[in-house]
């Protein structure tokens, strides 16, 4: 699982149920689209991520496209994300034990 | 226009052009991607935006065409530092190949194929046709010549002037150096369509007779102008009806049949295109594969019908009657013509007729056996007599 990956979960996973549009999880992430849309697109295939359109908030706008994590993908993000966070402890101690 | 309405310009461009390339299963991402981008604060974010959704439009394409059905790939996109090198340094091993100019011929004859006209050979074969002139060069006019007559692709305006050029350096050619007449057979139209032939055809033609006359080819080439729509060698009646009622087309093809030499000038052909290719550096085999089209064969159905019908049935007839020196000079044409061509021919398509001749080759044999029999008896009946009257001095 990439760091990238695990940043979009750790960003989903901080408010579950909630829908987040794809631009706010790039600002969030700080994630280019190139990078974020194959990510979403793969974790949707892979059945962790439920999409839906909706109305545009004001008239002559396009709908936007929102995503949140399903139920099978909160439990393999929480998973996954604590996984990640341990290695990155780990990385950190390591270093600190270097200098 | 201000450089922040062009970025919202060029990003909704690409945004545009990302759903249009992106595959059918990807639309609907393609959609998203394109419809958020009108959200983006910002027209330069706006337009990085746009970039990276291009980019994730062409990556799924790639996929789409290499694995269809795998859109989204299972793996991780994230490449190590060292995948990372390893690639670079494979494509940079990969780009000195160019350095081979093997490699590099290689190259530009597989994006030759792609090329819509030869326009840009014939561009070159002008301007090698222009120097030629001032220096001179007669074989590589007919090179150029030769060239040129080979524009089946060119649209009407430049065909024809490519085909003034055509004439224009092939007498060029043939006047400075006579012995490369035989160009003239090469450039003879190959519809050989009465009526409809290349008014320059019977001019070349009678060149090519008076240069190589004693050539059983030229005189095939002529025959061809005369021989009737219909006779294939399909319908023996139809055949020997039409035939017999094309007097130049029979004298055309005795001649052919008379003749003591044969050359069908394809190694003439084949020489001047490797000398002229190395000369003048054209290292394009592509297109020097594409001169062996050029090769004109000799007319078979023309020697075909002619030994079949005119020949053959004429030796079988005189033999039938007795006449052995008749018979055995009927087939002595035939099987002289075959020996000529597997002496001299050049193709396989030649071995085919020469094969043929050598099968006649064999009733003349045995029609020669019966005569000399008949020289060592006594003279005494029809066959007797026939010997006797070949001892005769004429």
């Amino acid at each position: 699982m990439s760091r990238q990956t695990l940043t979009i979960f750790r960003v989903l996973l901080a408010e579950p149920r909630e829908w987040r549009y794809g631009y706010d999880l790039s600002r969030e992430t700080t994630l280019k689209s190139g990078t974020l849309y194959p990510i979403l697109m793969r974790l949707n295939k892979r059945g962790w991520l439920e999409t839906k359109w909706t109305a545009p908030d004001a008239p002559g706008r396009p709908p936007r496209h929102m995503y949140r994590l399903t139920s099978d993908g909160l439990r393999g993000a929480r998973e996954l994300a604590g996984v990640g966070a341990s290695r990155t402890a780990r990385r950190a101690a390591y270093s600190e034990g270097r200098t | 226009m201000t450089r922040v309405g062009l970025c919202r310009r060029a990003a909704r461009v690409l945004i545009a052009a990302a759903v249009w390339i992106s595959p059918a299963n990807m639309r609907e991402w393609a959609a998203a991607m394109a419809a958020e981008s009108e959200y983006v604060d910002g027209s330069f974010g706006a337009l990085g935006w746009a970039a990276g959704c291009f980019a994730t439009a062409l990556k799924q394409l790639c996929i789409s065409i290499v694995s269809p059905g795998a859109l989204v790939t299972e793996t991780e996109g994230n490449m190590g530092k060292f995948a990372k090198i390893s690639a670079a340094v494979l494509i940079a091993a990969s780009a000195l190949f160019l350095f081979a100019p093997t490699f590099r011929q290689g190259v530009k004859l597989t994006a030759s194929s792609w090329r819509p006209s030869d326009a840009a050979w014939f561009t070159k074969m002008r301007a090698l046709g222009a120097k030629a002139e001032k220096r001179s060069d007669a074989q590589v006019l007919a090179f150029v010549a030769l060239q040129f007559n080979e524009d089946w692709e060119s649209n009407m305006a430049s065909a024809s002037a490519n085909r003034a050029l055509r004439d224009k350096y092939a007498d060029e050619a043939v006047r400075r150096q006579p012995q490369l007449t035989w160009i003239y057979y090469s450039l003879l139209n190959r519809d050989c369509v009465r009526g409809q032939a290349d008014p320059k055809d019977a001019d070349w033609l009678a060149r090519l007779q008076q240069w190589d006359p004693n050539n059983a080819v030229v005189y095939v080439a002529d025959a061809s102008y005369y021989r009737p729509e219909h006779a294939l060698g399909w319908n023996a009646e139809q055949d020997r009806a039409l035939l017999a009622a094309s007097p130049r087309w029979q004298a055309s093809m005795a001649k052919a049949f008379d003749a003591t030499n044969y050359d069908s000038y394809i190694s003439r052909k084949m020489n001047l295109d490797r000398k002229a290719s190395q000369q003048e550096r054209l290292d394009d085999p592509n297109r020097l594969l594409f001169g062996t089209l050029g090769y004109r064969l000799v007319d078979f159905t023309n020697l075909n019908l002619y030994s079949k019908y005119f020949l053959m049935s004429a030796a079988e007839t005189a033999e039938a009657k007795g006449d052995l020196r008749q018979a055995e000079e009927d087939y002595g044409k035939v099987a002289r013509l075959g020996g000529r061509i597997e002496l001299h021919g050049d193709t396989d398509i030649e071995t085919l007729f020469e094969r043929s001749a050598k099968s006649r080759q064999s009733a003349h044999a045995s029609v020669t056996r019966k005569e000399r029999q008949c020289r060592s008896r006594k003279p005494s009946g029809l066959p007797g007599r026939i010997a006797a009257s070949r001892r005769t001095p004429h």
